[in-house]
């Protein structure tokens, strides 16, 4: 009974003290779920969403700004309304005039996908640099490329893949010749998946790190990885004792590469469990074995494009990993005018009526 | 939740924030993979989400988002090595001169000792040590009574301190 109790105080102790030795989730969780969050709802069909708006209206829930649903109703039926008497007033009277070039023109360019759906009110009027875009070959390549065609048909969909497929940015990068070279490249695709290996690539010592074959080697190791992540063992590393027993141990060159990162000082970089912890990917060591690629990504410029929240959210979609490996897709994104052309009505029913 | 049934996605963060570090937990309980538990955690979010027009709301939200969990934990591993126990992954078969590193910080006793017991007795004791239940949002979390729950966390217990070496000397590895 008396041994009983013990047992019971010891096991609570171990558990307490496995509790309070627990791993931690990677920083930036939330973010990444919530990221997730927004794509699943823009995936969510009119059933899903009308079923969630009943479950919610079932619980009570009232919309703060317009106190109810009926008001949403009126004001979406008043919106209607009036947008079919502006619409019947412009087509009786002709009223207001076609600036500029002619619709005619840009609808035709339209009308090779899809006659039956375009009309002139489909043109963002008065954007040459659309219209001109719509006319051109690049769009009428665009429009024949099946995999090009499917993205963009889920970009048009999704605000947040729109926003991060015409942004400023990314389409000023991709009209640089060596960006646009690197950007189908699989071993691009495979890196851009790992944000935080885009952050530690920052640390120059990290990047001229990534240069060795042996050390990429040795950290695709389970037990080098949990090593890594362990202070006591970080600790024990910068004891010139311990490294020279190391040393003496004639190690293999992997070892010895990474004893070597490590006296430069870059356990912070590669203490990180959620980077660690993505070197058992054999897509990340592949490509981080490209000598080629592995210098583009010593390009500060390159590497903060790579790192923005768009550029990983873009790159995260198969569908638009597909689509950039196709030089449709790559030259049409850098013609001007693809942005405002996307933009446009008349884009959107090109790719989803063809 | 409500708010965010009716549109407001914002509203879903807060209950991410609250409940992503006691499923992590014991979630990597579960597996015993650091990538699969953290896998399963935000698959178990995503798809609450995704459900969340379909969650009774008499039962807490815990026990909902937990039994989604627990089923992401059990896809992931039937799906990564089925062939392989968990007991072999968590002592590892490395050797070199980092072995003692790793398996000393990051794989403790309880771990190793854990990784031997059933799924039924490794999920008591993560609700009950890790994540703090009572004994009534175990049994609502893992779908049994409540009487069920005591005796197999007894139970748990007794296995997991013999396997500690608690029972007999102080180590019986």
């Amino acid at each position: 009974m008396g041994n009983d109790e013990r047992d019971d105080a010891g096991l609570d102790r171990e558990l307490e003290r496995a509790r309070e030795m627990e791993t931690e989730l990677p920083p930036g969780f939330t973010a990444s779920v919530m990221r997730r969050v927004r794509t699943a709802a823009g995936g969510f069909s009119l059933l899903t969403r009308w079923s969630r708006r009943s479950a919610a209206l079932r619980y009570g829930y009232t919309p703060a700004s317009t106190g109810g649903d009926t008001v949403i109703k009126k004001v979406l039926i008043g919106t209607v309304a009036a947008a079919a008497i502006i619409l019947g007033i412009a087509y009786w009277t002709g009223y207001p005039p076609v600036p500029g070039e002619g619709t005619e023109a840009t609808v035709g360019a339209a009308q090779r996908y899809q006659a039956k759906q375009m009309s002139d009110k489909d043109v963002v009027l008065g954007d040459v640099a659309a219209q001109k875009f719509l006319q051109s070959d690049g769009f009428d390549r665009l429009m024949k490329n099946e995999k090009a065609r499917a993205f963009l048909k889920k970009a048009a969909k999704d605000p947040e893949l729109k926003r991060a497929l015409t942004s400023p940015e990314l389409l000023r990068l991709l009209k640089e010749q060596r960006v646009a070279d690197l950007v189908a490249n699989d071993n691009l695709i495979a890196l851009v998946r790992y944000p935080e290996l885009l952050t530690a690539l920052h640390n120059r010592d990290f990047a001229n790190a990534m240069h060795s074959e042996a050390f990429l080697k040795v950290l695709a190791r389970r037990d080098v990885r949990a090593a890594l992540t362990s202070r006591d063992f970080l600790t024990a590393m910068k004891r010139a004792d311990v490294v020279q027993q190391f040393t003496a141990l004639d190690l293999k060159p992997q070892y010895a590469a990474l004893i070597d990162a490590l006296n430069a000082e870059l356990a912070p970089a590669l203490a990180s469990v959620d980077l660690l912890n993505r070197f058992h990917d054999p897509a990340l060591l592949d490509a981080l074995s490209n000598v080629e690629l592995r210098n583009h990504l010593t390009d500060a410029s390159l590497v903060s494009w790579l790192h923005q929240r768009y550029a990983a959210e873009l790159f995260a979609d198969g569908l638009f990993v597909d689509a950039i490996q196709q030089a449709e897709f790559l030259d049409a994104l850098r013609l001007d005018g693809f942005a405002p052309a996307f933009n446009s009505p008349a884009f959107e029913a090109a790719i989803i009526n063809r | 939740m409500v708010r965010c049934l009716g549109g407001d996605l914002a509203a879903f963060e807060p209950l991410v924030g609250r409940y992503e570090r006691v499923l992590f937990r014991v979630a990597l309980r579960l597996t015993g993979e650091y990538e699969d538990a953290r896998d399963a955690t935000q698959n178990a979010f995503i798809k609450a989400f995704e459900q969340l027009h379909r969650y009774d709301r008499k039962r807490k939200f815990f026990s909902w988002i937990y039994r989604i969990a627990v089923n992401e934990c059990l896809n992931l591993r039937r799906a990564r090595r089925p062939q392989e126990a968990l007991t072999e992954r968590l002592d590892g078969a490395h050797s070199g001169p980092f072995e003692a590193f790793a398996q000393a910080e990051a794989r403790g006793r309880i771990d190793r000792a854990m990784a031997g017991l059933s799924f039924e007795y490794r999920e008591v004791i993560a609700l009950r040590h890790l994540a703090d239940l009572s004994y009534e949002e175990m049994a609502d979390a893992s779908g049994v009574p409540e009487k069920t729950v005591k005796s197999r966390l007894f139970s748990a217990r007794q296995k997991l301190a013999g396997r500690l070496g608690m029972r007999d000397t102080n180590d019986g590895e």
